[in-house]
């Protein structure tokens, strides 16, 4: 039976962080895949995951980046597996992908964006499109400033590169 | 025309006002959770979360159930060892389970392992652990991309990038005694093994709460979440693995697997955790 247990303190709190991270896992999610559905599935997928470790939460902050690199690791894997999933498509094999987007059909950057290696595209979403500042961006990846730079450096010189982005 | 950057937070504001506002109720996303925590169960440990994001009313609800009973791998129908999948960015790990080990995550209230995260004042999430006939104080945890932690500021660090670079900071910690590191190999996978106790006078990490008052912090799992404790009078076995896997989401390239107890109990404990580690294996996702 699933239900809400009644006067569980837990469980208020953690509705409080859905309320306040919800709106924006389901942005980021929306920005790293293209996909409406896809990304509903994505950020509940990443609430259940810190649900199914969830004890007491006193810090919102950690919180946030725990949310968000949960976010944009479950929508890299939606890539690897949808790109699976072409593959063997293309064998001849009948699977049906889910990888159809909203965002991308009608935008040529977010379709070079998602040609972007993983990282360099979780970089520039999380930096540019989601507006997080670079040691922000950096604390969400666990990787050093320098790396970050790195990344998005490499990211922005790939997309300028891309014939379908005209700079 | 716009630079590239401009365009990149252009797109930011156009995908703002397409996303969905907020999470609503799927029986996709419902019949998704109940089917992965049954594979996750691998039919020997039994489901305790289960989530309602929007609710089926339309109402915005989110609730946990915790009904469901842990039961420890020895009581259930098996009766001998049961399958556990982690899953991490790139790779999932399995192994066999036997009571008197079971999942941490899936004991009954009140457990130590409850109590002591009803006092910790940081985020405690994604932990992987089994717990020892049901005492918090003897378990087997896993951490994938861990980070060796500074005494000064009790603060992951992103230096340690390799098995060998986190095993000589673990090393120097001056809070930790540990043994010169042996090469071992864990699940078909290279690994340095050490011991780890902490010294006497040890520096807790106190702003990681009450919890561990007496407890130095041998790995984080972030630069601001903890990760391996070590209790006064206990003692870690450590595996740094080397990971061959490595993919485009780990930072750094190790994977790491302690056991914890109580000094007079280790040596038991361990034995008893060894047919866990020789039945470790290691999928690239």
């Amino acid at each position: 039976m699933l239900g809400r247990p009644e006067g569980s303190l837990r469980s208020t709190r953690f509705e409080d962080l859905y309320a306040a991270h919800g709106p924006e896992a389901l942005r980021v999610a929306y920005l790293m895949t293209g996909d409406r559905v896809v990304a509903e599935d994505v950020a509940q997928e990443a609430f259940v995951r810190l649900l199914k470790g969830f004890h007491n939460l006193r810090n919102p902050e950690a919180f946030r980046a725990y949310l968000l690199r949960t976010v944009t690791n479950l929508a890299n894997t939606h890539f690897r597996k949808a790109k699976r999933e072409r593959d063997l498509a293309d064998l001849g094999t009948e699977l049906r992908s889910e990888d159809a987007v909203d965002l991308g059909s009608r935008d040529m950057l977010w379709s070079a964006l998602r040609r972007l290696p993983a990282r360099q595209r979780t970089a520039l979403v999380l930096h540019y499109c989601h507006d997080l500042s670079e040691q922000q961006t950096a604390d969400i990846m666990q990787i050093s400033l320098k790396a970050l730079k790195s990344l998005v450096g490499r990211g922005l010189a790939k997309l300028r590169s891309d014939e379908g982005v005209t700079v | 025309m716009l630079d590239l950057e401009d365009r990149l937070k252009e797109l930011g504001d156009t995908a703002a006002r397409q996303a969905p506002s907020e999470l609503r109720p799927t029986q996709r996303a419902l019949r998704r959770i109940r089917v992965g925590r049954a594979v996750r169960s691998g039919g020997v440990l039994v489901t305790v979360a289960a989530l309602v994001v929007g609710g089926f009313t339309g109402a915005r609800s989110l609730s946990r159930n915790d009904a469901a009973p842990i039961r420890p791998a020895d009581e259930t129908e098996n009766k001998g060892a049961g399958a556990l999948t982690y899953s991490f960015p790139d790779v999932e790990v399995s192994l066999h389970v036997a009571g008197p080990w079971a999942e941490h995550s899936a004991l009954d209230e009140p457990t130590v392992a409850s109590r002591i995260a009803k006092e910790f004042s940081g985020a405690w999430v994604g932990r992987k652990a089994l717990v020892f006939d049901r005492n918090f104080a003897e378990r087997l945890e896993l951490d994938g991309d861990p980070m060796s932690v500074s005494r000064s500021a009790c603060q992951g660090s992103l230096d340690s990038a390799d098995p060998e670079a986190l095993a000589r900071e673990i090393r120097a910690h001056p809070d930790l005694a540990a043994t010169a590191p042996v090469r071992v190999s864990v699940g078909g996978v290279d690994a340095l093994q050490l011991d780890v106790t902490a010294v006497p006078g040890a520096s807790p990490c106190s702003k990681w709460g009450p919890a561990y008052p007496r407890a130095p912090m041998v790995l984080a799992q972030h630069a601001d979440m903890p990760g391996a404790a070590l209790e006064k009078g206990s003692r870690m076995r450590l595996y740094l693995l080397d990971t061959p896997w490595r993919g485009e989401n780990w930072s750094r390239r190790v994977f790491a697997l302690w056991i914890v107890a109580p000094e007079a109990r280790f040596e038991h404990v361990v034995e008893a955790a060894q047919p866990i580690l020789d039945s470790i294996e290691f999928h690239a996702a």
